[in-house]
């Protein structure tokens, strides 16, 4: 287990599970604040190809833009960059408007990205 | 300069029979790491404040109760949109030679809601930021959004990705315009931006 907090976040990777897990509010500054994360992001594809890595984002309250930024730079990391052969998927509610936008924009950056929208 | 007005801005006007609120900050009198905390707080409390005056404005209070999920997504819009407006006061400052403060002010409509954040920055701050609202007004919002991420990962010291106002602009349906004021006295421009968001309701 992998786990990055403070005491308004936390993400846990789960190597066993193969997901990422997201709770709490994302409000840092900026991209350098958000290195962390994305590194261990980076860190769960690279240890998961080519079989199947899980971000879920369901607990996740609130993201600023630059945690945008930082979910859109670990897409393209793995779809581009890096051209890992892994299936992503994200997890979101089906009904927190910004989960299901969010979701969509990756999609846009990575059409092999699967969606599970939950209840 | 005298001032300049890009996009859908206008003047505020003082409302009498409105309700708006209006919170003033001193961005240099802390350091942005202390100053940082208080943005997510100040949006919170905006939108929670939205939120309540949401509700009472219903003329059918049982209504309120199925639209949980509803009033829940347009409490995130106006946290997000605060909390961006408020980040950018706080990123994008003048430095701390001449102090200055920053402004957020809310008015509440039934329908919609208007922010104006107003600070201060450098000639050089505004000459950049202008630049970019002048391809932001030149181009597809949407196509201009989808570059921003597609170039997120290759542009690693971008300061302005652009990303938080495309996405108030993309994915809140946001209507954005800005006001640049030479100021008096002072070498620095003032810069306003008036963001108008529809609850959608």
């Amino acid at each position: 287990m992998f786990e990055l907090h403070d005491n308004k976040y936390k993400i846990v990777y789960d190597p066993a599970t193969a997901s990422v897990i997201c709770e709490g509010s994302l409000l840092l500054n900026g991209a350098p604040a958000y290195e962390p994360i994305l590194q261990l992001l980076k860190q769960a594809a690279e240890t998961q190809e080519p079989n199947k890595l899980t971000v879920n984002i369901c607990a996740l309250k609130f993201m600023n833009s630059s945690g945008i930024n930082m979910l859109t730079k670990f897409v393209m990391y793995v779809s581009d960059i890096k051209q890992l052969k892994l299936t992503l998927v994200f997890q979101a509610q089906q009904q927190i408007a910004w989960q299901d936008k969010l979701c969509i924009n990756l999609q846009r950056l990575l059409p092999t990205l699967q969606v599970h929208l939950l209840n | 300069m005298g001032s300049v007005v890009y996009g859908n801005f206008h003047d505020k006007k003082q409302p009498e029979n409105e309700e708006y609120l209006s919170l003033q900050f001193s961005p240099s009198r802390l350091p942005l790491k202390k100053r940082w905390e208080n943005n997510g707080l100040s949006a919170d409390f905006i939108s929670e404040y939205f939120k309540i005056f949401y509700i009472s404005s219903e003329e059918e209070p049982e209504e309120a109760n199925i639209k949980e999920v509803v009033l829940e997504n347009i409490r995130n819009s106006v946290k997000y949109v605060a909390n961006e407006l408020l980040e950018n006061a706080m990123k994008f400052q003048a430095p701390t030679e001449y102090p200055t403060v920053a402004q957020i002010f809310l008015s509440l409509y039934e329908k919609r809601l208007v922010f104006y954040i107003t600070h201060s920055i450098t000639l050089e701050q505004s000459t950049l930021f202008q630049q970019f609202i002048e391809q932001l007004l030149a181009n597809d919002p949407k196509l201009l959004y989808f570059e921003a991420m597609r170039d997120s990962a290759r542009e690693e010291n971008a300061q302005r990705s652009g990303i938080g106002l495309l996405s108030m602009i993309c994915d809140y349906e946001a209507q954005l315009g800005w006001k640049f004021e030479t100021l008096q006295d002072s070498p620095l421009i003032s810069v306003t931006a008036m963001v108008t968001l529809g609850t959608g309701v």
